[in-house]
């Protein structure tokens, strides 16, 4: 038998094709060494080459055998899979970078930028479908902001609209914000309200559903 | 010759004892294998490469490709996962011949 | 690594991967939970369906609430087996003290006007409405007092909304 019908015998027998290269060049390289070991005993080239082909035994028994530890299934799967990986490494990496950055949000009280944050309040509010975080108070220009960063609950809703939103008021019920500003993540959002500072320095935020919650800034420190 | 059902037995003990004294390529084991056991163990070379895939499939030994006598070869090497399972295996050798050297010389 | 451990790792690597797709990325499986996140964003949360309009594979679904008398327009739209929110949504609150409501939404998405009319008086038979442009239209297909529908590539206009009983009388009329 020549050597490339013989090695073809073998690879035909291996049913993952991508393998099956490899194997070649495995075998070929086995049989050169063979036929060099017997060319420095003397022998001639082309004999030497028949010998060692009949000393490797049976080709479809030893492809056979091979195939057995080249599993097809796990072969092509696997292949499917890095296919399937690759294709999904982009929108991986994005969701990623967007991940990282929300639960950064998330973990960081939130600040206005370019104002002096001059009171740290860290209260937390609980309402039926998030948990807000009522974080600092900043002043800038002339203008007091209350940050705050929310949480939605778990199984709230994933459509990315959110309703978080509070009023401030004061001790007497009159509406005390002005703009405000909010920012959606993955998790919830983070913002703040301008408001205008109440003589008695006590802030009423009404929420949703009906729910106020007290902030007396003198009680944080405020002068 | 010696009996195939012999050989098939222990050829993960042979090939792992060969291959943590020295990391080879297919051709060598053969060579190495010849050799020391003085041809007894004289199989059909073709039929070393499904042990070999099947021992780097169990992660006992690792295959790299390297330059070897100016040619490209995949070259074996064993792991530690090898190297403990060739301790056992030897172990269970030692046992397995001793009793059937017991065995043989009570029946004389 | 052999080659089974490194499909079982991949398989767990796409695994992960999709389901953070499929979480973040706000696709629900089914429709009625997507619409229902979706008016939770305007404090809606119980409601029964009255009719929906789709274009292409955009959907504007009605919902009302009997109790507090309030209907809203919910926008999904529909990849494959999933849904997303989309288009506009809103609510209104139906003004009880008429005959006759009206509530509408527009959405270059959706590809079109919808105007949805409620009865508030059972002898109305159907309503009749006409836009400015000349365009009109008989809501006449009731379903639990709502009657709506999907005019194509028509821009939100204002338009007289006239309700008519099965003799021909003119019970009521708005203007929106």
């Amino acid at each position: 038998m020549k050597r490339e019908e013989f090695l073809q015998l073998i690879t035909k027998q291996i049913q993952y094709v991508f393998d099956r290269k490899d194997i070649e060049e495995e075998l070929n390289q086995h049989i050169e060494d063979s036929i060099l070991d017997m060319v420095d005993d003397g022998i001639q080239y082309l004999e030497a080459e028949k010998i060692a082909i009949q000393q490797m035994g049976n080709p479809v028994e030893i492809g056979k055998q091979l195939n057995k530890e080249h599993h097809p299934l796990v072969g092509y799967l696997l292949l499917l899979s890095k296919i399937v990986i690759c294709l999904l490494i982009i929108p991986m990496i994005l969701i990623g970078i967007i991940l990282v950055r929300d639960m950064y949000y998330v973990f960081t009280p939130t600040t206005v930028s370019g104002a002096e944050t001059i009171l740290k309040i860290h209260e937390q509010v609980d309402i039926p479908t998030h948990r807000i975080m009522i974080d600092n108070l900043c002043y800038k220009d002339d203008t007091y902001y209350l940050t705050y960063r929310s949480l939605k609950n778990f199984g709230y809703s994933r459509t990315g609209w959110d309703t978080d939103s509070f009023d401030i008021v004061d001790v007497t019920g009159e509406f005390l914000m002005g703009s405000s500003f909010r920012d959606s993540n993955l998790f919830g959002g983070a913002g703040y309200a301008i408001f205008k500072m109440p003589e008695d320095r006590v802030l009423y935020l009404r929420f949703q559903n009906e729910k106020l919650v007290v902030i007396d800034l003198l009680e944080y420190g405020y002068e | 010759m010696i009996d195939k059902g012999y050989i098939s037995g222990s050829t993960r003990l042979l090939v792992l004892n060969v291959l943590q004294e020295k990391a080879c390529h297919g051709y060598e084991i053969i060579k190495v294998l010849k050799l020391r056991s003085n041809d007894v163990f004289d199989m059909k070379e073709g039929t070393l490469y499904p042990i070999l895939h099947k021992l780097e499939n169990d992660e006992y030994i690792i295959s790299k490709n390297e330059m070897v006598n100016g040619r490209m070869r995949k070259v074996y090497h064993i792991t530690d996962k090898g190297v403990k399972v060739l301790a056992e295996d030897k172990a269970q050798w030692k046992e397995f011949s001793s009793a059937v050297n017991q065995v043989i010389a009570f029946g004389g | 690594m052999n080659r089974v451990r490194k499909l079982i790792l991949n398989t767990l690597v796409i695994i992960c991967s999709l389901f953070l797709i499929y979480y973040f990325g706000g696709f629900y499986i089914s429709k009625e939970t997507c619409d229902l996140h979706t008016m939770r964003s305007f404090y809606v949360n119980e409601t029964t369906y009255i009719m929906e309009f789709s274009n292409n594979n955009y959907t504007k679904t009605i919902y009302a609430n009997p109790e507090e008398k309030t209907m809203s327009i919910v926008g999904s739209k529909r990849m494959g087996f999933w849904h997303q929110t989309a288009s506009s949504s809103t609510g209104h609150k139906i003004d009880m003290n008429n005959k006759l409501d009206t509530f509408g939404s527009y959405s270059r998405d959706f590809g079109g006007m919808i105007t949805v009319v409620y009865r508030n008086d059972s002898a109305i038979d159907k309503v009749e409405v006409c836009y400015d442009d000349g365009f009109c239209v008989v809501l006449d297909d009731w379903k639990q007092d709502f009657a709506g529908v999907f005019i194509k590539d028509k821009m939100w206009q204002n338009g007289i909304y006239k309700a008519y009983d099965n003799q021909g009388n003119l019970i009521a009329e708005i203007s929106y």
